[in-house]
């Protein structure tokens, strides 16, 4: 198990009124398998992703990654287990625009790294050719393509070799060809040993998914593995 | 550090609204570099040319032979009276005061050897920077300026350089003879004077390109002039007429007082030297506003700037948090880029200010006397200032801003 959430619970408080976004959650992922995470909106999907990340402190329940109770954790601490652990992809790809595609890969080798700055750049150029992209490392993101762009932004999120990989709608500005690439690298993580959380509405998704996690009222309601 | 330092700076010129940034803040620091170069060249002047000049401070006053003769006084019962003044420093008869002589020792290929003369004592002597002051033992001596050219036409001197003077090394300790004739011009004399001191003297004053002499030398030239020069109504030599007197101030600001003091006894008063101060502490007043001015429109431009930038930065800042950079490395990134482009800006600044200034000194160097009263005093203050001011803003801002990134709903 690398990751585990138990009775993640997120309510916020507007004026008097309590609105509740995710009640009671729990739940243990595994190494090497592609969840997919899906339900309406409002469901908290994208909360669940951002608690898990650390980027959101739950109202009540833990989190464990690697066994180790990271929730009381403090700020830059988290940002360590983020830096090395966690990788995320983003529906609008998020590269930074001013630098090039290998140099958005280094971003996170940058801080808490165990690489020299020739090897930053070699293995920056390394996970580049592993998404297909050895010809494109010099390009500025405004000259590659949005499949393109998303594969830079998986090699980013490879960068420091994290264990749980993140992606909150990572094929929602894709065309239907560069949707499969995309999730056909993310499945091809999973088989490498890595946990993959995928939060999409496409259900294409459930093709490549080992585990469907349905959400409905703030909470995971249902298991199932896709059937083929 | 040496990796946030490189995020804060490298990429920071490929944001072309960052070069646009930093453009426009170099152009406002070197303005006020300018504005404030012109304040500081402006006080220097007014410290040196005025303030300090001994013309600006010296008095010419009159009562008439007639008016002396009728209150039945004597030049000396004059020259008394006036010494009694507060703030009066130095008095001489005004026809001894100040005297022009040649000679031929001193004339060069672009001097022609004449030398301007003024009475003085050594109380009110500028600063010696080598050899000595006025001595008991010889009274034959002269203390000259450390730039000195043996010139009379002002004019010609805004061609000539430093090595076209004469030499003051070779001057110190030497003996000038001078030539001078009666004012019939039919009698010669010849008046040496040794060069015992050296003093100090920007190579731009030319009214400071005299020499001082004790006031019996230039009675002495004086009488010699006049020996055939005579009233043939009266039958008396026109010296006598020359009843005027130069009166030396302590400090400009008592001009004034003096001046009415003279008045009150029935003197005739006119400056020697007059600058409208009132005109320069006008466009010093002016300056000093448009520098107030320039760099208050300058402190809300960079905060402007600074607000734009993080605007058009805040994804980048936001991406950081999801890649693991903890708040205080994103605030310390961004503080430093921001510093970083001020640094660049003030540099740019800089740079270019050296352009106006190297033509200042090429056409200085052409024309030496062009601005023979100014000095230019390059102020690079407004350079600090802009630094302290957008550092502050930027630290500021970035507290502020970065607050924001990590605002977390949960109560």
């Amino acid at each position: 198990m690398v990751l585990e959430v138990r009775n993640i619970s997120k309510v916020y408080r507007k004026k008097k009124q309590k609105i509740e976004v995710l009640k009671n959650v729990s739940y243990q992922f595994e190494k090497g398998t592609f969840y997919w995470i899906n339900g309406k909106s409002g469901a908290g999907k994208s909360t669940l992703i951002q608690i898990i990340g650390l980027l959101l402190s739950p109202s009540e329940g833990s989190i464990l990654i690697e066994n180790k109770d990271v929730s009381t954790l403090s700020d830059k601490e988290k940002a360590e287990i983020r830096n090395q652990k966690i990788g995320f992809v983003f529906q609008s790809f998020y590269l930074n625009p001013l630098m090039k595609a290998y140099e958005n890969v280094m971003l996170p080798m940058y801080i808490h790294s165990k690489y020299s700055k020739e090897e930053r750049k070699e293995e920056a150029f390394r996970l580049l050719e592993f998404v297909g992209l050895k010809d494109r490392v010099k390009h500025f993101p405004k000259e590659l393509s949005g499949g393109e762009q998303q594969r830079v932004a998986i090699a980013r999120a490879l960068a420091n070799h994290p264990n749980i990989i993140l992606a909150d709608e990572p094929t929602g500005s894709l065309d239907p060809e560069n949707e499969e690439k995309i999730l056909t690298f993310l499945k091809n993580l999973a088989k490498e040993g890595k946990c993959v959380i995928v939060v999409s509405h496409n259900p294409v998704t459930k093709e490549y998914a080992d585990k469907i996690l349905l959400m409905e009222r703030h909470t995971i309601i249902e298991e199932k593995s896709y059937e083929k | 550090m040496k990796n946030k330092l490189l995020l804060a700076t490298i990429y920071q010129f490929r944001r072309k609204s960052n070069l646009f940034n930093i453009f426009f803040i170099g152009i406002f620091t070197f303005l006020a570099i300018l504005i404030g170069s012109y304040h500081s060249s402006s006080v220097h002047y007014m410290k040196y040319d005025i303030y300090d000049s001994f013309k600006q401070k010296t008095l010419i006053v009159t009562k008439s032979q007639e008016e002396l003769e009728m209150e039945g006084i004597t030049l000396d019962d004059v020259r008394e009276d006036l010494n009694k003044l507060k703030h009066v420093t130095y008095v001489a008869r005004f026809a001894s005061f100040r005297n022009y002589l040649h000679s031929s020792l001193l004339e060069k290929e672009k001097q022609n050897g004449y030398v301007e003369l003024y009475a003085s004592n050594n109380s009110i002597l500028p600063k010696i920077v080598k050899g000595i002051s006025f001595t008991e033992e010889n009274k034959y001596t002269m203390i000259c300026p450390q730039n000195f050219f043996a010139i009379d036409n002002l004019e010609d001197l805004w061609y000539m350089k430093k090595k076209d003077g004469i030499s003051t090394k070779q001057l110190l300790g030497q003996t000038i003879p001078f030539e001078y004739r009666s004012n019939s011009g039919m009698k010669t004399y010849t008046i040496e004077l040794q060069v015992i001191g050296l003093y100090k003297n920007n190579r731009y004053h030319v009214d400071e390109n005299v020499c001082y002499v004790e006031e019996s030398i230039l009675e002495e030239v004086l009488k010699n002039q006049y020996a055939d020069d005579f009233d043939d109504e009266n039958g008396v030599s026109n010296l006598v007429y020359q009843t005027d007197f130069a009166v030396q101030i302590d400090e400009l600001e008592n001009r004034s007082f003096v001046e009415k003091e003279l008045i009150d006894k029935g003197y005739s008063v006119s400056p020697m030297s007059k600058v409208a101060t009132e005109y320069f502490n006008e466009i010093t007043k002016k300056m000093n506003n448009m520098t107030f001015g320039i760099l208050s429109i300058l402190f809300l431009f960079v905060l402007l700037v600074l607000q734009k930038k993080y605007k058009e930065e805040k994804k980048q800042y936001q991406l950081m948090v999801y890649l693991g950079y903890s708040k205080k490395d994103i605030r310390l990134i961004y503080h430093m880029s921001n510093i970083f482009n001020i640094i660049v800006s003030c540099l740019f600044a800089l740079l270019i200010s050296l352009v106006p200034l190297f033509l200042f000194y090429k056409i200085l160097d052409i024309y030496p006397f062009l601005f023979h009263k100014w000095r230019l005093i390059v102020n690079y203050m407004p350079v600090l200032t802009v630094f302290i001011v957008s550092f502050v803003a930027s630290f500021i801002t970035s507290i502020f801003h970065t607050f924001y990134l990590f605002e977390d709903e949960n109560d």
